[in-house]
């Protein structure tokens, strides 16, 4: 068996002429290397109108200079403006903290990622709604369903990890759910309940 | 050269710059009443300059109008957090996430210190701490001394125990102090528990490469 894997001489010969490299043209290989010097030396001095599109080449060119500066400058102005507030919505660091060198603690890990988490009410209702830290408490944004031929209402929101605040809003009618830890609430006296949300 | 396309580019670019910020006050409006928006729209500004985050701000005052808070009471109330917040974020330096300054300004409110912050971000350096924090602080709200909720968290933690593991010790808590057993006790039987699942500190922290310095909490008993 091993016999019919063994290339004869002829096979062999055809190898070492395929291994073999082609001569070397030296006045090539010079013309070559000759035609890259003059490349990189143009490339370290660049021409003012190499910069600007050919159509804007010239005269006209130099006169929309400083309006191409200007232009940079609101832009990475307004860059800058809108990265500081994006930054301070995503992490917060100590005002004299150099930004360059932040590090996020769990932005680029699972720990961001929010958990799908159901949420179920039961008794009778014409409307259920749940309200939440993890949906800015909005009235609107997420009804429960009720399931068929029950009283049992549910709904599943993605929320991130941690320790959250919500309650049901029963017919318009502030409602804690009664299976879950009650939240004092020093700030505004209305008890909602708690949710410590984990890995699923 | 005329003046006019520096004017038009200055149109075009402030409202970009200025969306961020109208985006996140825009949720504000018609929920809080004029007065009451301002001032809170200056505690974020505040905030921002303080380098704290926003949306738990925001959320606390969109809070208090669901809840349907007079507006003196939403501004005092975002004023107090934006206070939490910037000692959660000291607290739990250098780059701590805005879900674990969250956390950290939630545990504050139910009475951990600023130390017991310092003290689980030693433990945790470079993992969010948002759960421990939360679980610290339902602890807490279930009966257990700040001190001794702190402790345990942070033992914990040391050994190496999941959040899960953490969630599972609070909802086991909870569930024996609705059954009428004091919340200490209850934390006792649920930690001799865990003993026997998890290894003790050192090991845990040797399996886990977890290099973190001694805290104010090491060598306490929980």
């Amino acid at each position: 068996m091993a016999d019919r894997h063994e290339p004869g001489p002829l096979v062999e010969r055809a190898l070492e002429s395929l291994r073999d490299l082609p001569p070397t043209d030296s006045e090539a290989v010079a013309r070559i290397v000759a035609a890259a010097a003059r490349t990189r030396a143009q490339d370290a001095s660049p021409n003012e109108d190499d910069l600007l599109p050919l159509s804007l080449a010239g005269r006209r060119a130099r006169r929309l200079w400083p309006l191409a500066a200007a232009a940079a400058v609101i832009i990475a102005l307004g860059a800058a403006l809108v990265a500081r507030q994006a930054r301070s919505d995503r992490v917060a660091t100590t005002p004299a903290a150099d930004s360059t060198s932040y590090i996020p603690v769990s932005a680029p890990s699972l720990d961001a990622v929010p958990v799908p988490t159901q949420f179920v009410y039961d008794g009778p209702a014409r409307r259920v709604v749940l309200v939440g830290d993890f949906n800015n408490w909005d009235e609107q944004a997420t009804p429960l369903e009720r399931e068929p031929g029950s009283a049992l209402w549910s709904v599943t929101v993605p929320i991130q990890r941690g320790r959250h605040i919500y309650a049901f809003l029963v017919d318009s009618v502030w409602t804690v759910d009664k299976r879950a830890p009650v939240a004092r609430d020093p700030d505004f006296g209305v008890t909602g309940s708690v949710i410590l949300v984990g890995r699923p | 050269m005329t003046l006019r396309p520096y004017i038009v580019l200055a149109v075009v670019a402030l409202p970009v710059t200025l969306g961020a910020q109208d985006a996140r006050s825009a949720r504000l409006d018609g929920k809080l009443d004029g007065e009451t928006q301002a001032v809170v729209l200056r505690t974020l500004d505040s905030a921002r300059t303080r380098g704290l985050p926003v949306e738990p701000l925001v959320d606390k005052a969109l809070e208090g109008a669901t809840k349907r808070a007079a507006g003196p009471r939403i501004q005092a109330a975002v004023e107090m957090l934006m206070r939490r917040l910037e000692t959660a974020r000291d607290a739990l330096a250098p780059n701590p996430g805005p879900r674990d300054i969250a956390a950290g300004a939630d545990a504050l409110a139910y009475g951990a210190t600023r130390e017991a912050l310092v003290a689980m971000r030693a433990i945790r350096p470079n993992e969010s701490i948002a759960v421990p924090l939360g679980v610290l602080t339902q602890l807490v709200a279930s009966g257990v001394p700040v001190a001794r909720a702190t402790r345990v968290v942070a033992d914990l933690l040391r050994r190496g125990a999941r959040d899960e593991q953490l969630i599972a010790l609070n909802n086991d808590v909870r569930n024996f102090v609705a059954a009428g057993v004091s919340p200490q006790a209850a934390l006792d039987v649920r930690m001799r528990g865990l003993n026997a699942v998890l290894p003790p500190a050192g090991v845990a922290g040797a399996a886990t490469g977890d290099n973190a310095a001694p805290t104010a909490l090491s060598g306490k008993k929980p």
